[in-house]
């Protein structure tokens, strides 16, 4: 049976409401709550092994959920279906291993509704891949290429990538992440992706959010994220202090306290002045990867 | 889904290279053993024929075809794993059903490669050379399907939940064998009420060993039954179960438990296995153990019709009645004599066994006339008929005798009337003249009495005046007698001893 050509390329987005996966004792996934509105793209941060891609494996349906649900919204889609308009790209290329790159393409074309071979084809170019090299042939970079060829070739409006861009050279990179961009454009296609590379996050997500063991701990419009988180370096050292709730990692430098802040306010900076009467607190702005950052060193110690 | 189907035939050919090796390699063997000279060849190889080694290959092959077909599904199941595309598949839009029907039409393939190996080489064997031992090919293949089948099934949800082909047949045969046991645990139960009923059917319970050696064949059948039916039956299940898994309905968290509750069930299914088994076993409800146990079961107007076929064939040719027969006429017997007197007027079976005695030849009337119980008018009667009819019959006297000892105030019976171990007497190897002599004397002794108590009985008990009339008239026909009677007559027969001329009686 040849799939069909015709493929609702809608954007359409995921709610997951408490969802749980367990692996024997461990719970990979522990009442996750997340949701990416159609059109949207949202950015999944967190440390390894937090269930970065044990969500995308429950989402596609390899992990049997515990608990919870994970639907497509705006209307509740069967597997098959969220399948068929979704793409997903792993952080290791999944194809068999007897399989040429242009035999990798192949079949999936062969089972997908609404293959777009032309723009398959134009990815297989960009990206500078041969068709002739076996995939065990194929270096690290190219195989995180050929799975982006083979995750989004269909031109979904769904797009799952976990760790899409892990060594990837800079001249593909670039080309990966304007084809994302593009798709976003013709399409409006929503996106689920996992990185570590914060700037990649800042350049394709609108909102980022961040998992730690199976669990979303925080969510914020990837804007924001950069615009009220501020690290505020005090000098000297308080010798006592109490760090407010906005206070999202707080370490110690060449005599100075560093406090990276959430929801900066002025009215934060007094109270902190209060700390050190005779000393000096400088505000200092972050880009967004140093924000992720600094969230991510605040789980990294409360692990 | 051909795709998918050209994939997973792909996979297969994991399973199909070494079979292929195999059968090339053996076939080469075979070839280059047949050019040799024969002075090269060890003395067993040089006497197989072609026909005989491809024997040995069928049933190498179709005895290990549960481990192939197991190994064949673990390698096909974990195919997509091993090969590094399950995350490409799993995340494919293709429909549960059509993915596992796939991966199932895989399966089946790599399934009847055993069989049909097997069968195949048979099926030749059978060309070159008809033996009787190769069995016909079709049902050498049903069997190899059956086995793969069920190596298939077993091998389905382990290699589901492990990783690695060859652990997931290990764990297979384990559980597989697990099931097996559990079913024969299952028949054990069975045959252990099958025991117990039988023993209860015994006529004599502490002579059950004589019945022991039919109990434990249809143990062991049963056993053999039911560990085949828990194995399929749990292979059955890991089949469905894996089928489901491989679906993707969400069920493969569900494999353990399937697997407990397969264990479970394969108990249950070898209780109801053994039980039909033993129930449907001919050879043992033939058996003699079988016989007396299905005697036992019939109701008195069932059992009274046996009995009329059974005194019908005997009257045809006594020398060719059939066991069960005689069984179901002796449970006559004995119902008989343990029921009340009340019970036994009008009861079907005892009109059966005096309807035998009735007209029937000596040789009929002796061993019957045991059948009707002790003590009762019908015996009595019988005997005295007896009697009357068969003169040269000690035995029927002897039984007339003692039934009528047994009436109040009747005189008693020769003393020496139970006495049946004429060697104490005669010590070992008498002469022959010497048992002629003891046997006369005994038979006169209990004609002796018999005369005097049929003489009582005239005037008492319920036997036919007439009748007795008859019976006395006939033994002072018999001129030893008569002196006898007379010596007697007055009281019991006196004791006698071979060769004690003072013991009296005529010698």
């Amino acid at each position: 049976m040849k799939p069909s050509d015709t493929l609702d390329r809608s954007p359409f987005g995921i709610a997951c409401k408490g969802v749980q996966v367990r692996f024997g004792a461990t719970h990979a996934l522990d009442g996750l709550d997340l949701t990416i509105e159609p059109g949207n793209a949202v950015g999944l941060v967190g440390r390894n092994g937090a269930g970065k891609s044990t969500l995308f494996r429950a989402i596609i349906g390899v992990e049997p959920l515990r608990g919870g649900s994970i639907s497509a919204i705006p209307k509740p889609l069967p597997l098959p279906e969220l399948l068929a308009r979704s793409g997903f790209v792993p952080d290791q290329l999944s194809a068999y291993d007897w399989m040429t790159v242009g035999k990798a393409i192949e079949f999936v074309a062969a089972l997908r509704p609404g293959f777009d071979t032309a723009w398959c084809d134009e990815l297989v170019r960009e990206l500078g891949l041969d068709r002739t090299k076996r995939i065990p042939k194929l270096s690290r970079g190219m195989q995180a290429r050929l799975a982006f060829v083979l995750g989004v070739s269909h031109r979904p409006g769904l797009l799952l990538l976990d760790e899409p861009l892990l060594g990837v050279d800079a001249v593909s990179h670039d080309a990966i992440l304007g084809m994302l961009a593009r798709l976003r454009v013709e399409q409006d296609c929503s996106i689920l992706v996992a990185s570590h590379a914060m700037g990649d996050l800042a350049r394709i997500t609108d909102r980022i959010a961040f998992i730690d063991r199976g669990r979303i701990i925080e969510e914020a419009a990837t804007d924001d994220l950069a615009a009220h988180t501020k690290r505020l370096v005090i000098r000297p050292e308080p010798a006592s202090f109490v760090a407010p709730p906005e206070a999202v990692h707080v370490t110690r430098q060449d005599g100075a306290m560093v406090m990276t802040v959430r929801g900066f306010t002025r009215e934060l900076l007094d109270r902190v002045r209060g700390w050190v009467p005779e000393g000096q607190v400088d505000v200092v702005d972050l880009t967004i990867a140093e924000a992720c950052a600094d969230r991510m060193r605040a789980m990294e110690a409360t692990a | 889904m051909t795709g998918l189907l050209a994939k997973d035939l792909r996979l297969s050919l994991d399973t199909l290279r070494p079979w292929a090796l195999t059968v090339v390699g053996v076939i080469v063997a075979a070839f280059l053993l047949r050019q040799l000279p024969e002075s090269m060849l060890p003395a067993l190889l040089a006497q197989l024929s072609l026909p005989d080694l491809l024997s040995v290959f069928a049933v190498a092959i179709g005895g290990s075809a549960v481990v192939v077909s197991a190994w064949s599904t673990a390698a096909i199941v974990q195919g997509d794993q091993a090969h590094g595309g399950e995350l490409l598949v799993a995340s494919l839009p293709v429909a549960p059903v059509e993915r596992a029907a796939s991966k199932l039409l895989v399966m089946g393939i790599a399934v009847l490669v055993p069989a049909a190996t097997a069968t195949t080489a048979f099926a030749l064997a059978r060309t070159t050379r008809p033996v009787v031992e190769t069995g016909w090919p079709l049902s050498i293949a049903m069997w190899g399907l059956g086995i793969s089948a069920v190596g298939a099934g077993l091998a389905m949800p382990w290699a589901l939940l492990v990783r690695g082909s060859s652990k997931a047949v290990f764990l297979a045969l384990l559980a597989g064998t697990t099931d097996g046991v559990a079913g024969a645990l299952g028949a054990w139960f069975v045959h252990r009420q099958l025991v117990a009923d039988a023993t209860a059917a015994f006529p004599e319970p502490e002579r059950s060993f004589m019945y022991m050696a039919d109990l434990a064949l249809a143990g062991e059948r049963a056993r053999l039954v039911a560990a085949a039916a828990a194995v399929g039956v749990a292979a059955l299940i890991g089949l469905l179960m894996g089928v489901a898994a491989i679906g993707r309905c969400g069920v493969r968290r569900w494999i353990p438990w399937a697997l407990v509750g397969a264990l479970v069930v394969a108990f249950a299914a070898g209780l109801v296995a053994a039980r039909s088994a033993v129930e449907h076993d001919e050879a043992f409800w033939h058996s003699r153990t079988g016989t007396v146990m299905r005697a036992s079961l019939l109701d008195d107007a069932e059992l009274a019709k046996e009995i009329g076929r059974w005194d019908e064939a005997r009257r045809r040719n006594i020398w060719t009645v059939p066991t069960e027969l005689e069984t179901f006429a002796e449970e006559g017997g004995r119902r008989m004599a343990a029921a009340p007197p009340s019970a036994r007027a009008g009861n079907p079976i005892l009109k059966a066994l005096v309807a035998a005695q009735e007209g029937a030849s000596r040789d009929l009337a002796e061993p019957g006339i045991v059948l009707l119980p002790a003590g009762d008018e019908s015996r009595r009667a019988a005997a005295l008929d007896g009697v009357i009819r068969f003169p040269e019959s000690t035995w029927m006297r002897w039984i007339l005798s003692r039934e009528l000892a047994r009436l109040p105030g009747a005189p008693p019976s020769d003393p020496e009337l139970d006495n049946l171990f004429p060697r104490l007497i005669l010590g070992p190897s008498p002469a022959k003249a010497v048992w002629n002599e003891f046997f006369t004397s005994r038979r006169q002794a209990i004609s002796a009495a018999l005369l005097t108590q049929l003489e009582w009985a005239r005037g008492h008990g319920d036997l036919d005046p007439a009748r007795v009339d008859q019976a006395i008239d006939l033994l002072r026909s018999e001129p030893e007698l008569d002196a006898a009677g007379r010596d007697a007559g007055s009281g019991p027969v006196a004791p006698r001893r071979i060769g004690d001329p003072s013991a009296g009686g005529p010698r």
